[in-house]
C-alpha cells in the first residue's frame, strides 16, 4: 500500500504523509464529534492531495470510512505509512560513505 | 480558557528533543495545552479526550517503551513527525541536506529507548508571543484549549520524565 509515497516530491511527501498519520489517529474523529467537515486546510495544494491520497487508499482497502476503522487497524496504517516516509527520505538524503551513524547517535545521546 | 494560563505541557519523545537540539539550535516544535492530567480538573473545564492528554501520551509512550515494542504505532508516528521536521526546517534553509541524511541515519539505528517520552513545561508568561491556537479541525475537542509553538527555544521550558528509562 501507498506505493505512491515512493516516489513522490519529498518536499510535499513528508509533510503530507505526518498530517494524513495524525489525521487518521485522532483529526477526522475529533472534526466529525464536532459537526466539521474534515479536511487538510492549513496544507497546500500539494501536500492536500497527497494527504487525500494516502486516506482514500486505507478507506478503500477497509471499505469504510476512517472515522469507523478500528484503533489496530489504525495503527497498522500509520506503521505503513511511516515506513513508505522513511524509505523516501532515505532515498532523498543519502548518507555520505565517511559518516558514522553509530557515531552519530552516540554523540547525540550526550544531549541533555 | 477564561484566564490566561499558567502553564503550558506538552508531550514528546527524547530523540525528538535531542534531534531539536542538536541540529536545530534548541529551538523545539510543540503541540501542547494548559491540561496535564484530566483527573486534576473538573471535567467542564477539560474537552481534551484522555487519550490526547500529555499524561495518556507519555503513559503510552512509556508502556511502548518499556514493553520493548519495537512494532509501536505511537513511535512510527514520532518517526514521521521527526522527518516532516527534517523536510519544514531544510525547506526553511535551516538544515543542510547532509544535515538531514544524518538525521534520517540517526532514525534508521535508533533503539527504542530513544523514544523514551520526555515532558516539557512551558511557563506560559515567556511565549505568550509565540503560542498559535490550534485549529477547531485539528482539536482533540473543538473546546480545547490547544496551541502550537513552533519555535520553542530551550530557555523557555523544563523538560521532566526520564522515569528510570535510559538509553543502553
Amino acid at each position: 500500500m501507498f506505493e505512491f509515497l515512493d516516489t513522490a516530491d519529498v518536499q510535499q511527501a513528508l509533510p503530507a504523509g505526518h498530517e494524513a498519520i495524525q489525521f487518521i489517529r485522532q483529526w477526522a474523529r475529533s472534526a466529525v464529534r464536532s459537526g466539521m467537515h474534515p479536511s487538510f486546510e492549513k496544507l497546500p495544494s500539494k501536500q492536500i492531495e497527497l494527504a487525500k491520497r494516502i486516506v482514500k487508499e486505507l478507506e478503500d482497502r477497509e471499505g469504510r470510512p476512517v472515522t469507523d476503522i478500528s484503533e489496530a487497524r489504525i495503527e497498522e496504517y500509520i506503521k505503513l505509512v511511516s515506513e513508505r516516509l522513511q524509505t523516501l527520505a532515505r532515498r532523498q538524503f543519502p548518507v555520505a560513505s565517511e559518516v558514522n551513524g553509530e557515531a552519530l547517535l552516540g554523540k547525540l545521546r550526550l544531549v541533555r | 480558557m477564561p484566564t490566561e494560563p499558567i502553564v503550558l505541557y506538552s508531550t514528546s519523545t527524547w530523540l525528538a528533543y535531542a534531534i531539536a537540539e542538536q541540529y536545530y539550535a534548541g529551538d523545539h516544535y510543540v503541540w501542547c495545552t494548559p491540561h496535564f492530567d484530566p483527573s486534576s480538573v473538573p471535567p467542564i473545564s477539560y474537552s481534551v479526550p484522555p487519550s490526547s492528554s500529555p499524561i495518556e501520551i507519555y503513559r503510552g509512550l512509556r508502556k511502548d517503551v518499556l514493553g520493548g515494542d519495537r512494532h509501536s504505532a505511537k513511535i512510527a508516528a514520532n518517526k514521521a513527525g521527526i522527518l516532516r521536521g527534517v523536510e519544514v526546517r531544510r525547506a526553511a534553509g535551516e538544515l543542510s541536506d547532509a544535515d538531514a541524511a544524518e538525521i534520517v541515519a540517526i532514525l534508521d539505528l535508533a533503539d527504542i529507548r530513544d523514544f523514551r517520552p520526555i515532558i516539557f513545561v512551558i511557563p506560559f508568561h515567556l511565549v505568550r508571543d509565540k503560542v498559535e491556537t490550534v485549529p477547531v479541525s485539528q482539536r482533540a475537542s473543538p473546546l480545547a484549549a490547544e496551541f502550537i509553538i513552533s519555535h520553542l527555544p530551550r530557555a523557555c521550558f523544563d523538560t521532566i520524565g526520564v522515569d528510570g528509562i535510559e538509553h543502553v
